[in-house]
């Protein structure tokens, strides 16, 4: 079984003629993605032309030369700038630490926070997870400022989000006053009710989809309602069902935003984390976006990973962010993460933009590596992805994402 | 594959599987099945057997669950290797270089009254978190 798609009868290539290119049939067109993100959306006329060779007079000729796919007029500069740019070669860190506060006292919070900031990179985020704020407040309280200060005193932006399920009022203006994102952790179960507010005002909403949750274009415009500015949608379940489920529902989601996203302030954190176009933007991703730090104190591969022992890096109170090169979960997690090191993955048109986190793979499939044909990750990564690229023919779309601030032109 | 006497048992031919294909699909039933492997010129044989009494359904999907794993690592070795001259030229250097950590502020190294200043404020926010639990 294989998620790639493949042409009846293959079209005829002329060596010399395109440049080194994935394809994936989506409908009547034909995607067309190179190494580093470029693409283009062919009818399936014009991609056999392209195939047998195209001069500077063919219509295409303007389209496809700039994005590289000619191999005659082929860039090997920006090629090599671009390829160092988006490689691991340019990675400085992760960038997105999770704090799982849950049983997390005041001096473990302290030490967490110095580990998060003996990581480089040029900017922190520091996401902390909680259910009740009530629960762990003073932790919050603390973290919020301790992270505040420790951000000034080494000139480097830091970004705080709360998730939670619920918080006060009160608790809410406190995070707000102290520049940190609010986030409300939902279950989406059929229609919503426009009248009902979330459980606290939150700019950002992680929706898990409930098995009954339908019309997805209503619970977008119920989002846009209370002033949410983006969403992550998640699966009900990581298996088949949960996935066709899920990529029905986004699709309309999405759909919504296109038609409307250009009024409205709500934004798609999927569509933002994978045409982001690098492994480390992916969220979730193993040691090169995201590490975790649980209430205990020890540091995970990932938020998916904690509970874990096999992903255990150590404790905030030993380990020393300049050891994790040498731990063996490390070498594991980046080797499993490049999709060149995937079957599916290295032929993949998607390739550029998306991977499966590794400790996804773990915790659904038993293994790092996973099974990308029976994995459901990757049929809802793959399904968002098709969603968006057929969609970049419409100009509705191409405003959307440029609003967004997504470059792919 | 045939089911006997509680088992699963069934031949994979050489050289499309080897020794480290078996072992992951080994590893992939973890406490759940034995497995036992004999081994010709041309092939191997393998029998798995459940750590409990399975039906003959669950049979089948453990082993087709081994099989899944043992034919993914093989393909996937092959295209690790495939692959290799690209991935090494980014794995090397990523490792080589280590991951080095933030140094040590210099405005508290140079000032020690800084850090102290810091660690009051810090002991400050501390005790008033403290004073809420």
């Amino acid at each position: 079984m294989s998620k790639l798609t493949s042409f009846e009868k293959p079209p005829k290539a002329r060596p010399g003629a395109a440049a080194p290119h994935q394809f994936r049939l989506l409908g009547k067109k034909v995607l067309i993605t190179d190494e580093h993100g470029r693409w283009a959306l062919l009818t399936i006329p014009e991609y056999r032309r392209f195939l047998a060779g195209i001069g500077p007079e063919d219509p295409l000729w303007p389209v496809l030369q700039p994005r590289g796919f000619l191999a005659g007029a082929y860039d090997f500069d920006a090629a090599a700038r671009r390829q160092f740019e988006r490689s691991l070669l340019s990675w400085k860190g992760p960038g997105s630490h999770a704090l799982l506060l849950d049983g997390m006292d005041l001096d473990g919070a302290r030490r967490t926070v110095e580990f998060v900031f003996s990581c480089p990179g040029p900017q922190l985020t520091l996401e902390l997870v909680f259910d009740d704020a009530d629960a762990v407040w003073p932790v919050v309280w603390f973290v919020a400022q301790y992270a505040r200060r420790k951000g000034e005193w080494s000139r480097r932006p830091v970004f705080l989000i709360a998730r939670a399920r619920s918080m006060s009022p009160d608790q809410a203006d406190f995070l707000r006053s102290h520049g940190v994102t609010r986030c409300v952790d939902l279950a989406l179960d059929g229609k919503p009710d426009m009248a009902k507010a979330p459980a606290f005002r939150a700019q950002r909403a992680r929706a898990r989809l409930g098995p009954g949750a339908a019309e997805p274009a209503a619970w977008a415009r119920w989002f846009e309602a209370w002033g949410f500015e983006s969403v992550r949608l998640l699966p009900s379940s990581l298996d088949e069902k949960g996935a066709e489920a899920f990529a029905r529902f986004h699709s309309g989601f999405f759909g919504w935003l296109i038609e409307h996203g250009e009024g409205a302030g709500l934004r798609d954190e999927w569509v933002l984390g994978l045409l982001g176009g690098r492994l480390w933007n992916l969220p979730g991703m193993d040691i090169l976006e995201q590490l975790a730090y649980d209430g205990a104190g020890r540091v995970y591969t990932s938020e998916e990973a904690a509970a874990d022992a096999e992903l255990a890096l150590g404790s905030v109170s030993t380990l020393r962010y300049q050891d994790l090169p040498r731990l063996p979960a490390t070498g594991a997690v980046i080797a499993a993460s490049h999709p060149d090191d995937q079957p599916l993955c290295s032929q993949c048109a998607y390739r550029p933009f998306c991977a499966v986190p590794p400790s996804v793979n773990k915790k659904h499939q038993g293994g790092l590596w996973g099974q990308t044909p029976s994995s459901a990750a990757c049929s809802i990564q793959m399904g968002i992805m098709d969603r968006i690229l057929e969609s970049l023919n419409d100009e509705k779309c191409l405003n959307l994402l440029n609003k967004w601030s997504v470059d792919m032109v | 594959m045939k089911l006997v006497k509680g088992s699963v048992v069934f031949t994979l031919g050489k050289p499309l599987y080897g020794s480290e294909g078996l072992a992951a699909g080994a590893l992939a039933l973890g406490t759940r099945a034995q497995v036992f492997v004999g081994e010709t010129k041309a092939a191997f044989s393998v029998e798995i057997k459940p750590a409990a009494k399975a039906s003959p359904e669950k049979l089948l999907a453990l082993g087709g669950e081994f099989l899944n794993e043992a034919l993914n690592h093989e393909y996937r070795q092959r295209v690790v290797r495939a692959n290799a001259p690209l991935t090494q030229a980014v794995f090397a250097p990523l490792f080589a270089k280590g991951f080095p950590a933030v140094p040590a502020d210099p405005l508290e190294e140079l000032e020690p009254q800084v850090k102290a200043d810091r660690a009051k404020d810090i002991g400050d926010l501390l005790a008033q978190a403290r004073g809420m639990s």
